[in-house]
């Protein structure tokens, strides 16, 4: 008689509020729109995983679908470079190359990562317990890359364990940049530095520079940091298909198909990380709450950075510090939400085209600084 | 170079931090400097 009762006498309160979790998700995704692609596939994931007996994953040692995933996907880091593929062949760097100071704002705002590792260092030695070692640190600030790819990747080698609570807040927090960054701005510019109009630049971009460019920036990134090739690399290669001109079917396949299939299969797979016993912890709460600081240190360190840069500009060639907050990687979010304070402060305002070639540039910036934890965290701990 | 290195690898995690951000910062920097100056040399030679 048992037998026929074995689900519901195999469940567990955790595994049912892990359930909750999962409808959450999938509520946000449905209702509010919040990242669907991800969160929809990452709640049911979550939901599969925590049923009773967890068939799904794995049970008596034999490996379910989505244990088969994980080990296919994540742990070999094979969906996160796929993704970089889809994601390189959908980047346009035009508007960069047209303004290529912009870059600059790029590698500014990936100074939330770094503070919120010391950050994350501070807590660990406050409260032993969460066990805030320095690459776990480093995973947790990863977050602030808002570039849900990198922060798998960096999870998959510093802390795997943690690969459900730092994929659902990177996730999260990007498609909260339009609630997160307004304020941060706001508090940081005056008025009169969000009306600031920029000068337009309207350069003709030549096709052998948008070739030449990914691969340029895959031998400088294999020569400074070897360690972010397969990131780095795969985004360019992306890249290279688009703006090469004799891929079009390949181009059009990784901004569609591939990046379709991948995400699917990512979106499930990371919810099959979060099963109750590893997702239920003070740490998931606390990882939560820093990820949010570090898109808070993002969006302060592009605007400051702005800032900076003008007390050395003259006074008809200042940068609208809002732009600087465009240089985390969530794009296009992050450059709309500018662009829409923008016009709300001035219906005469357009920073959109700098916004947008700050975006694009701190998509390259976040890789760079994934790369560069891949690379110095092995060496700081003494494993190399 | 290799004695500063050491030091931060025997020291407390929040040297190590510390070092991680200046050489994160200090690298992506460097490293959109050199895309910058590639971008301004096509532009010119083109």
């Amino acid at each position: 008689m048992e037998q026929l009762f074995t689900g519901f006498l195999s469940t567990s309160v955790p595994e049912l509020i892990m359930i909750l979790v999962g409808l959450v998700l999938i509520w946000l995704a449905v209702k509010k729109e919040y990242e669907p692609m991800l969160l929809l596939p990452i709640g049911f994931g979550a939901i599969l995983v925590n049923l009773p007996l967890s068939i799904a994953f794995e049970h008596e040692g034999v490996p379910g679908f989505l244990k088969v995933l994980f080990d296919a996907g994540i742990n070999t880091e094979l969906f996160p470079i796929l993704i970089f593929i889809a994601v390189g062949a959908m980047c346009d760097f035009r508007p960069m190359f047209k303004k290529p100071v912009m870059m600059f704002f790029g590698a500014a705002a990936q100074l939330g990562i770094f503070l919120t590792v010391i950050a994350a260092i501070a807590l660990g030695k406050a409260f032993p317990s969460l066990g805030f070692d320095l690459p776990t640190a480093a995973t947790i600030g990863i977050i602030g890359a808002a570039d849900g790819p990198t922060s798998i990747y960096v999870a998959t080698k510093f802390a795997q364990k943690l690969l459900g609570p730092i994929s659902v807040a990177a996730y999260s927090y990007m498609s909260l940049v339009p609630l997160i960054q307004p304020p941060v701005i706001r508090a940081l510019t005056s008025k009169k530095e969000r009306t600031i109009k920029m000068k337009v630049a309207d350069a003709d971009i030549p096709k052998a520079l948008c070739i030449s460019f990914p691969i340029v920036v895959t031998i400088v990134a294999g020569f400074v940091a070897p360690m972010s090739v397969p990131l780095i690399g795969s985004l360019m290669f992306g890249n290279l298909i688009r703006e090469c001109g004799v891929l079009e079917k390949l181009s059009v396949a990784a901004q569609n198909e591939l990046s379709n299939l991948v995400t699917l299969l990512l979106g499930i797979t990371i919810g099959a990380s979060m099963r109750a016993e590893a997702f239920l912890q003070w740490q998931t709460l606390v990882i939560l709450a820093l990820g949010l600081v570090a898109f808070v240190f993002d969006t302060a360190g592009g605007v400051l950075f702005a800032k900076f840069l003008n007390l050395f500009r003259s006074e008809d060639n200042k940068i609208n510090p809002m732009v600087g907050a465009a240089g985390i990687s969530a794009f296009p979010m992050s450059a709309r939400v500018v662009q829409k304070m923008a016009t709300a402060e001035d219906g005469n305002t357009f920073v959109i085209m700098e916004a947008v070639s700050a975006n694009v540039s701190g998509q390259l910036g976040s890789v760079m600084a994934g790369g560069i934890v891949l690379a110095v965290v092995p060496v700081l701990m003494g494993w190399v | 170079m290799n004695e500063l290195i050491q030091s931060v690898v025997y020291g407390d995690d929040f040297g190590k931090a510390i070092f991680l951000m200046v050489t994160g910062v200090g690298f992506v920097f460097l490293v959109q400097c050199v895309f910058y100056i590639v971008i301004k040399l096509f532009s010119r030679l083109s």
